[in-house]
């Protein structure tokens, strides 16, 4: 039965590139745009014990209103946005490593409702049969209240644990996992620009005189993110989105460079522009010795069995110019290798998973984090999302250090 | 609930806003209708009654596990399965979030006894003797499952300092009924409140004058038209009709917020149905 109260367009069921109205700006000149990350997850990126020290401000930061207060004060030291971690179970261990979170729609709709001016990031996943329709409404309602300040970061879900927590038997493979996000936020697009009802009739989505409104107040529409790392995975993320996270096997600038031109490089290939992202950990102190005191602690502290359930039920490492781990090392194939202290990946991968996940170290001085960020951005990346151990200090040490030594170094109008 | 909405995802975002709240988040659980917004979700025809309520059924009784379980849980129903399903953090309220339901068919109402804890009546000759009656019949069916609810009743409210003066307004806002919307309205939702023929060539769609004026001035609920006294005298009479919970719908919202707090609530604390302090 067709809605008989408006006109129905046909709205063709294609696959990316596609951009109604153009793409969303997401070009600043001499900004490096700074992300709070993880704000709304137990321990963020932290797989250590060393949370259990001072649980309330290592650990359980995102609950409410220590979060609320980590928004505002982000808000007030003058980070950019907010991007919040897609969590739909945790790895257990003995801290309880992300065993709670703030979901994607309530976080993104309560930081709107705290802040003024942030920008808001929230993570969607894709392949757990959530109907477009439904995230285009809250995502557009929650745009539409914040003034426009939402961005959707679109995960193609892989995590087999979620797919069964949601009823789903097995992983689709990543060509149908990239194929169904194709689908999805071709029409999540179409609902979020279309002008008047649509009728769309595609292989894994199907929706008859659907619209939503409000629609959102951002023009052309909401800024996507996305951090696929296989060659599926961004050949969908530059046809689809405009902020792509990157990394790079061996940390180094070169590595982020080379990174960011190939992104580029298909980007354009379809006509599009991206925005570099980068996923960072930190921490930080007055001197480089004090910064690397805490590392080490954190380091002795690594939640092993945290990270080994992570290891299984993630089947990769975020990592991703690295291969996948050899199939033995992953999935429920995987040999347990309980004798092994470093899990058969090694201490310098255990190491770099149970401090930040895989994501760029920023460990150091103010004046050590700022050149390391300024090395990044030279690179080409010119989005960071900042993960810290210690995030209430962290927000504060970006405005009251950091930032400052952007400013000097042109990375921050 | 009919349009495949994950109990797990409900589950999780409920969860979260009643804990973020402090507790203060009742979710009113739907069986969707609606053809037009099960065409939104893809699905070629709107449920059968039997299987919305079915659906809703098993879909509660996995908000309830996934709300209340400390551990994660394993669920294979006949419309959905979760492996391992647990949300965290769950809700502040215990033992859970109030559920609230506003089922009109006998099969509707034996569901919401069953599984919700506050439940919306109507009464199409909008008198205060059916809503006792009606009342008296959801109270009877919940007893007969060990359990207690509380009623509500769906008002639209026009409310001025003297009845003549909101007269003038419902006269106003009844002229001024929608036709094309009220139509709209009528089909969609036809096939769960009504059984009248409507007929597109009659003024009043088939509905007769009164019926026609009540679904174009607060959909069917109940009516508060009238002076401040008025009105709270007509909310003492649902309350001694057994109304415990009243969702009132403003035609000039902001002015009726204000309203109340300026008029008719001192007015009811008066007649004793409000705390004083």
């Amino acid at each position: 039965m067709a809605n008989p109260s408006s006109r129905v367009a046909e709205a063709e069921v294609l696959r990316g590139p596609f951009d109604p109205g153009g793409q969303p700006s997401i070009k600043r000149k001499d900004h490096l745009h700074l992300s709070l990350f993880a704000w709304n997850v137990r321990s963020g990126l932290s797989a250590s014990k060393a949370v259990l020290a001072d649980p309330k401000r290592f650990r359980d930061f995102w609950e409410w209103p220590s979060s609320r207060e980590l928004l505002q004060a982000a808000e007030r030291a003058g980070f950019d946005s907010h991007l919040q971690y897609g969590m739909w179970s945790g790895y257990g261990g003995a801290s309880g490593w992300n065993d709670a979170s703030l979901d994607f729609a309530t976080g993104a709709a309560i930081s709107a409702a705290v802040t003024e001016r942030l920008g808001l990031y929230t993570t969607v996943h894709v392949g757990y049969e959530f109907h477009p329709v439904l995230i285009a409404k809250i995502t557009s309602a929650t745009d539409y209240v914040s003034g426009g300040r939402l961005g959707v970061n679109l995960v193609a879900a892989q995590n087999p644990w979620d797919y069964a927590q949601f009823g789903f038997k097995d992983v689709p493979a990543s060509d149908v996992r990239y194929d169904i996000a194709d689908e999805f936020t071709t029409l999540l697009k179409y609902l979020w620009t279309a002008d008047g009802a649509i009728n769309f009739e595609g292989d894994y989505f199907q929706a008859f005189g659907a619209e939503v409104n409000p629609q959102p107040a951002a023009r052309p529409r909401p800024v996507l993110m996305n951090a696929a790392g296989s060659d599926t995975g961004l050949d969908f993320a530059t046809k689809h989105c405009d902020a792509l996270f990157i990394t790079s096997a061996d940390s180094s600038t070169e590595g982020y460079a080379r990174r960011a031109e190939k992104l580029h490089s298909m980007a354009a290939r379809h006509g599009r522009e991206v925005r570099i992202c980068a996923m960072c950990y930190v921490v930080m102190d007055e001197t480089d010795a004090k910064a690397a005191e805490t590392v080490k602690w954190l380091t002795e502290e690594i939640d092993r069995g945290a990270l080994e359930n992570w290891l299984i039920r993630s089947g990769h490492v975020l990592n991703s110019e690295a291969t996948r781990l050899p199939d033995e090392k992953i999935g429920d194939e995987r040999e347990a290798p309980v004798e092994d202290p470093y899990l058969g990946v090694g201490e310098e991968l255990f190491t770099d998973l149970g401090l930040g996940m895989g994501a760029y170290k920023l460990f150091g001085s103010y004046e050590t984090v700022a050149d390391r960020l300024a090395g990044l951005y030279a690179a080409g990346v010119e989005q960071v999302a900042l993960c810290f151990f210690d995030p209430h200090k962290g927000v504060q040490q970006v405005g009251e250090h950091l930032l400052p030594l952007l400013r000097k170094r042109g990375l921050n109008r | 609930v009919g349009y495949e909405f994950h109990p797990l995802l409900m589950a999780k975002i409920t969860g979260t806003i009643n804990y973020v709240s402090g507790g203060r988040l009742g979710v009113n659980i739907v069986a969707a209708h609606d053809p037009v917004d099960y065409a939104q979700f893809g699905f070629e025809q709107a449920r059968t009654p039997a299987e919305r309520y079915e659906i809703a059924d098993e879909f509660t009784t996995l908000l309830k596990y996934l709300w209340t379980s400390e551990h994660p849980i394993d669920f294979e129903g006949d419309y959905f399965r979760t492996r391992g399903g647990q949300i965290n953090p769950r809700p502040a309220s215990k033992p859970r979030p109030l559920l609230i339901n506003a089922a009109g068919s006998d099969l509707g109402i034996d569901y919401a006894c069953r599984q919700c804890d506050a439940i919306f009546i109507s009464a199409r000759d909008r008198t205060q003797e059916a809503y006792a009656a009606m009342a008296e019949k959801i109270h009877s069916t919940a007893a007969s499952y060990g359990r207690k609810v509380r009623i509500c009743a769906m008002c639209y409210v026009v409310m001025e300092d003297t009845d003549e003066k909101a007269a003038e307004t419902v006269n106003w806002l009844a002229d001024e009924v929608d036709i094309d919307a009220l139509k709209n309205q009528f089909w969609r939702n036809k096939p769960v409140y009504h059984q009248d023929q409507g007929e597109a060539d009659d003024p009043y769609l088939g509905l007769g004058l009164d019926w026609f004026r009540a679904r174009g001035l607060g959909m069917g609920g109940y009516q508060l038209f009238g002076s401040y006294e008025t009105v709270a005298d007509q909310l003492a009479g649902l309350h001694e009709a057994g109304v415990e919970h009243v969702a009132l719908c403003f035609f000039d919202p902001n002015k009726g917020v204000q309203q109340m707090g300026e008029h008719v609530i001192p007015l009811l604390r008066e007649r004793g149905l409000r705390a004083t302090s």
